[in-house]
């Protein structure tokens, strides 16, 4: 155990330093904290359309408009007046009786070259609604969460995958992997590597969750997701830190497990090239089991039937289980079954992983064939 | 001691190692020669538990040698490697951890071997960053770091200047004289001579002789002997001596060099033969010296792996 600590020590470290890994990795953290604070700011740019709307209103009118929120008003004495205070700008519109009887309201608003939306829509009238099967999530949430978590998933599972492949190759096309294969066996290598990777990975995600929130907060944009008054709360339903908090978290057990599935096959796959070079050539395969769930979940997030299937499949499980999780459409045990199956296909992959890995880490020059390297001992 | 008994390994069509057993006791620095593909390297892995053999086994001390007792080995690989990005010091610090020393002992002991092999100043230098002379030091201090109860060093000298040559060497002796047993494999006959207590001569997956060097090379040893004379002595007699076959100019003869202090004959002649000529030379007058040539090593390995 404290050798698989050390190899794991020594992977982080050796990670951490390099140029290009803090650069594309503060890059990341950064792009991530940026974009929750722009919403944000660039509603804040629009503020001047909060401030009260100046009417001129005539008579009784101007007592009914008083009592609402949001505006400023200046009582006149004649609709001629109203008018002339909307021509001189003191007022941004004005409400009049309707000369014309036949108006529905019997109001008439005046206003220079835009009709005004807030005023009009304080003098609407709408019936009551009553949804007999209101969606727990907003559909634009839905397809919101769908593409960010796919995405978030996909990014991280291939940038540190392919990492811990580069790695992989390094240590055999630097010879180094001889030396180390004869101090410690082939499966301590391998769970170090894999180890570190995962940390790597975790941290990762854990430090741009911490600068997605904090972006939300200082943007005020979280305020707004928490039930502000863009009335997304009544979209979203009041319990979305509920839902948020519960999905979450089976997101990260899905993804840490799914994640060390996929970065186990992407070292056992690398062992067998002997060149940087080929990595991308021989990570295909792998690649392929990441990308098509990947596509699959982002084309049919919003069918039911596929995404049920897809969300036991352990290659699109991570994903689309914590989407239908999210809508609320998969039962308490639904994701449990799921894990398991993982967790199952996983214990497969690191097995298949360790066999490629011991079997093909020595041998330098051609790439070795699958089967020879299912096959053929060191 | 280690002991390798009947070792057998194939690649395929490819019999690496047939049948190969020899030992290497405590102590002793024992040379593994063989010509390029005779299994030298397959042998070594073996040992190291970086291969698997078909059939065959390594002991040590009496055990069979598993993972264990094979972390406690230490290894200089044919493919020299190390991380290129790594600072030399804490690369021999990660190896000597990873073979199971606390990290005080590790820094100790990399510290000590990289002021023995003239590596301090270069300590916190990446390994990219060193001559290749000094790589090669540091690979070997990779291989001592831990303290190993026995080296296992594929071809330790090749790419080394005759300053390093001799580092090594010394190294190598120190431990060889704490009791490790050491083998080495050399394409380097020469310093294999210096050096060997013990030679492992292997041909085409086979050994083809082992033993003590000196031995190996006293059972080769042909009919040509050695003669000194004073100097200005005549010498011209031996050629007619009854049995004497040949008598080679002394010039280029190993140990003759300019020196004018004794006149050297090279002669072939059966033992009694020879032996007839020292006494004429005693009757004449003083001898020198008389021996048996020792034939050098590479005759030794032409003649066994023909």
């Amino acid at each position: 155990m404290s050798r698989v600590w050390l190899v794991t020590k020594r992977e982080i470290l050796t990670q951490a330093r390099t140029k290009s890994f803090i650069i594309s990795t503060s890059l990341m953290i950064a792009a991530v904290f940026l974009g929750a604070l722009a919403p944000g700011l660039l509603s804040g740019l629009g503020a001047d359309s909060e401030k009260d709307v100046k009417v001129a209103a005539v008579g009784a009118l101007a007592e009914v408009l008083e009592a609402l929120e949001g505006f400023d008003v200046l009582a006149v004495d004649s609709p001629a007046d109203a008018e002339q205070a909307v021509r001189d700008e003191r007022v941004d519109a004005a409400v009049t009786p309707a000369e014309d009887a036949a108006t529905p309201l019997g109001l008439e608003v005046i206003a220079r070259d835009e009709s005004p939306a807030r005023l009009l829509a304080a003098l609407t009238v709408s019936p009551a609604v009553r949804l007999l099967d209101p969606p727990k999530v907003g559909e634009f949430f839905q397809a919101m969460a769908a593409m960010v978590i796919a995405i978030l998933f996909f990014m991280i599972v291939m940038m540190y995958g392919q990492l811990a492949a580069q790695n992989t190759v390094v240590e055999k096309q630097t010879r180094v992997i001889e030396l180390l294969l004869a101090t410690v066996p082939a499966r301590v290598l391998l769970a170090g590597k894999i180890a570190s990777n995962a940390v790597l990975a975790f941290a990762t995600v854990a430090a741009m969750s911490l600068a997605l929130v904090l972006g939300l907060a200082l943007g005020g944009t979280w305020d707004v997701l928490a039930g502000g008054d863009l009335g997304l709360a009544d979209l979203v339903g009041d319990n979305l830190a509920r839902v948020l908090g519960g999905s979450l978290g089976w997101f990260l057990a899905f993804f840490a497990v799914a994640f060390v599935m996929f970065s186990s096959l992407m070292v056992g796959c690398a062992a067998m090239v002997s060149r940087l070079e080929e990595v991308g050539s021989v990570l295909v395969p792998v690649t392929m089991l990441i990308m098509v769930p990947y596509f699959l979940v982002v084309a049919f997030g919003s069918n039911a039937e596929v995404m049920a299937w897809l969300s036991y499949i352990p290659f699109s499980s991570p994903t689309a289980m914590t989407l239908r999780l999210i809508t609320g459409e998969a039962a308490w045990w639904q994701p449990v079954v799921a894990l398991a199956i993982l967790a199952a296909t996983t214990w497969l992959a690191i097995i298949l992983a360790g066999k490629l890995y011991e079997n093909s880490i020595l041998r330098t020059g051609a790439r070795v064939k699958f089967l020879s390297a299912l096959r053929d001992r060191p | 001691m280690l002991e390798i008994r009947a070792l057998s390994r194939s690649f395929g069509a490819v019999k690496a190692l047939d049948q190969v057993s020899f030992t290497v006791g405590a102590g002793r620095l024992t040379g593994f020669v063989g010509s390029n593909g005779a299994g030298k390297t397959t042998a070594m892995r073996i040992i190291m538990g970086v291969l698997s053999a078909d059939s065959g086994a390594v002991f040590y001390g009496g055990q069979p040698v598993d993972r264990a007792i094979d972390a406690t080995f230490g290894y200089m690989p044919e493919e020299r490697g190390l991380y290129p990005k790594m600072g030399v010091r804490e690369q021999l610090v990660f190896f000597a951890q990873l073979h199971g020393l606390t990290r005080a002992k590790a820094v100790a002991n990399a510290d000590g071997l990289l002021d023995r092999l003239g590596l301090a100043r270069r300590a916190k230098d990446p390994v990219e960053k060193l001559s290749l002379g000094n790589q090669q030091r540091a690979q070997i201090a990779a291989a001592l770091v831990h303290d190993p109860a026995v080296l296992i060093l594929d071809e330790p000298f090749s790419g080394l200047d005759p300053l390093a040559v001799d580092a090594v060497m010394e190294v190598l002796r120190d431990f060889a004289g704490r009791g490790a047993p050491i083998l080495f494999s050399s394409h380097q006959l020469d310093v294999v001579e210096r050096i060997t207590d013990d030679l492992v001569i292997i041909a085409a997956g086979q050994v083809k002789a082992a033993g003590a060097t000196a031995a190996l090379q006293a059972r080769h040893a042909g009919s040509r002997h050695r003669l000194d004379l004073p100097a200005g002595a005549d010498s011209a007699w031996v050629a007619a001596c009854p049995g004497v076959t040949a008598v080679a100019s002394p010039a280029g003869a190993p140990g003759v060099g300019a020196s004018t202090a004794s006149c050297t004959v090279l002669f072939d002649a059966a033992p009694d033969a020879a032996q007839a000529v020292l006494r004429q030379a005693l009757a004449l007058g003083p001898v020198n010296r008389f021996e048996r040539v020792t034939p050098p090593l590479s005759q030794v390995f032409k003649e066994v792996t023909r």
